[in-house]
């Protein structure tokens, strides 16, 4: 397993992270490091997930925030609505998906 | 004259309670004491001093009215920033909250409060909770009291830090992998990790939901033991909350005398755990004093024990990448701008997260992605299922396992943050109660000879925190840790 900054684009395009160009060897470098350290973890025989055993409550619809609260803390906002650079346009042009 | 040891929660609570003392006096002697060391330590995100004070004047009025404000009347309490306050900035000591304020207060503040309890600030954090140290927050690093030169541990350094120097005596944090512990252990205090279930995580910033829990931090156990019974419980607003029975655990310290008729389990694998010299010797006097208290010891094996750290550092960075994908520039907190959707949340978040946040979040995409999750994530889980199942087969034979807490004493500023590698072997010890869901408590154990303090850590068996406070009532009797940072003996002497 090798990691490189080829990689770090493929994984930061996945993960919607931007990085910077300087960044990515440094950035494979790391997670070369790290991916090594993680593959020293044990076999756990197949053994299935862990039961916590809670029982927690029924999920049912509970009261929401309003939608002046959520909107109070959105960097821009249009019509009560919270605003995004223009989808369809962009998909036009072959930049969004 | 001066008390050495500042007063614990439940004592002052008990005083403005009965008026012996005003909350106004007792909050004031707080943000007084916090403001003569937050300048060499750097504690505090924010300190909310109006609010407290008027909070404070608040309790005296009830208390003058003949109302009961609750068992924590007047109390300051400091809060880790990554639990919502209402109305108030939330960071996570993050860039990416910038301007954030939140709508609503998380369920174990909330309690406290409702408790009579004047939180006076939110506390420092490794960026998200997410490191061991409290040096990657976007506001800096925090300092130990024991010894400004070094980390205070982390995530939870901050909350652990304004306890430590004497300027609250109850904070809560929250641990993931031993983020309440670890900062514990390190500044000489008490920490818990409850059972995964026990507290609500309403208004906690998720960080990996399968291992978060929120966890208090004092001097004193039995302010712990109050604490939990306080926080506890279930919460209509948070479906994992279990409705699992509360003990009244203050009872179960003040109860108990010796530790005759319990058997303790000691983990095998903590001999080859790396414990530097300073940890054997207080690890082994430690376990000298169980002895000495009529604790029968049993050797139990845990092989999967030193394995944690690994499967850990997979599963917290998958659940990382997932719940930190909420973090998108258009919701709140930072925005970048973007010719597209996708561009202003990828310029937003790489704007937003720092180093060590988005080296998790794309080891966790690495992790989780096509052809690679059944390799990382599903044999992590094995290897965490593996781990409960062989924790609760040793404490079958055991009521309690005994662990140190953390295999060093606090270690300076900066030598751990160029090495992840070597921050998340520090959690070796923490992190299986987190992958098993188990209850951990840390207490203080005895100091190095260099004067810094170190833990041992209890595990219980589910929802069994009550045989836990029990013990560690005895223990931190039996340890007669009565030392203080330096500078707060200094000021006594004065």
């Amino acid at each position: 397993m090798t990691l490189d900054a080829d990689a770090v684009r493929r994984l930061a395009e996945l993960a919607g992270l931007r990085v910077a160009a300087e960044d990515e060897a440094g950035l494979a470098e790391a997670l070369e490091r790290l991916v090594r350290f993680v593959e020293r973890m044990p076999d756990g025989g197949g053994a299935q997930a862990p039961a916590m055993g809670v029982t927690g409550r029924e999920d049912v619809p509970g009261e929401c925030l309003g939608r002046e609260a959520v909107l109070a803390n959105a960097p821009e906002t249009m019509g009560g609505l919270f605003r995004v650079p223009a989808v369809p346009a962009a998909r036009q042009r072959g930049g969004d998906g | 004259m001066a008390e050495a040891r500042p007063a614990g929660a439940a004592e002052l609570g008990g005083r403005v309670r009965r008026g012996e003392v005003s909350a106004r006096a007792v909050v004031e002697a707080a943000l007084a004491r916090t403001a003569a060391v937050e300048p060499a330590l750097h504690a505090y995100v924010a300190l909310d001093a109006a609010d407290a004070r008027r909070r404070a004047e608040a309790i005296d009025a009830r208390v003058a009215a003949g109302e009961d404000p609750g068992p924590l009347a007047g109390v300051p309490v400091a809060v880790k920033d990554n639990l919502a306050r209402a109305g108030r900035p939330l960071s996570c000591g993050s860039r990416m909250l910038e301007g954030y304020r939140s709508p609503f207060t998380a369920t174990a503040v909330e309690r406290l409060e409702a408790a009579g309890a004047v939180v006076v600030g939110a506390t420092n954090l490794d960026e998200f909770a997410m490191g061991s140290s409290s040096e990657t927050s976007v506001h800096g690093p925090t300092r130990n009291p024991w010894d400004p030169t070094r980390s205070p541990g982390g995530s939870s350094g901050g909350s652990a830090a304004a306890v430590a120097s004497g300027g609250v005596p109850l904070a809560l944090g929250s641990d993931t992998g031993g983020s309440v512990r670890q900062p514990a252990a390190f500044c000489g205090l008490a920490g818990l990790k409850p059972t995964w279930g026990r507290v609500s995580r309403w208004g906690l910033v998720a960080f990996a939901s399968s291992l978060d829990a929120v966890g208090p931090l004092a001097a004193r156990v039995e302010d712990l033991a109050l604490a939990l019974r306080l926080i506890a419980g279930p919460d209509g607003r948070d479906a994992t909350a279990a409705a699992v029975p509360v003990d009244d655990y203050a009872a179960a310290v003040a109860g108990a005398a010796g530790l005759r008729g319990v058997r303790l389990g000691v983990v095998r694998e903590v001999a080859g755990a790396g414990l530097t010299a300073a940890a054997r010797r207080v690890w082994e006097e430690s376990l000298r004093r169980c002895t000495a208290l009529g604790a029968e010891l049993v050797e139990v094996a845990v092989p999967t024990l030193p394995g944690g750290i690994f499967a850990y550092a997979v599963l917290a960075a998958a659940e990382a990448s997932t719940n930190l994908a909420r973090f998108d520039g258009v919701r709140y907190g930072l925005r970048r701008p973007g010719a597209s959707f996708r561009e202003l949340r990828s310029a937003s978040r790489g704007a937003g997260f720092g180093p060590e946040v988005a080296r998790r979040i794309l080891l966790g995409t690495f992790a989780l992605s096509a052809g690679r999750a059944e390799r990382y994530v599903h044999r992590a889980r094995a290897a965490a299922a593996c781990l409960r199942a062989e924790l609760l087969a040793a404490l079958g034979r055991a009521d309690l396992l005994v662990t140190p807490t953390v295999p060093s004493g606090p270690f300076p500023l900066g030598e751990r943050l160029t090495d992840p590698l070597a921050m998340y072997r520090s959690d070796v010890f923490t992190v299986p109660a987190n992958l098993a869901g188990l209850p951990g408590i840390s207490v203080p154990a005895g100091l190095s000879q260099d004067g810094l303090p170190l833990g041992l850590q209890l595990i219980a068996r589910p929802f069994d925190e009550a045989t836990m406070f029990r013990v560690a009532g005895v223990l931190e009797e039996a340890a007669a840790f009565s030392a203080i940072p330096p500078f707060l003996a200094a000021e006594a002497k004065r």
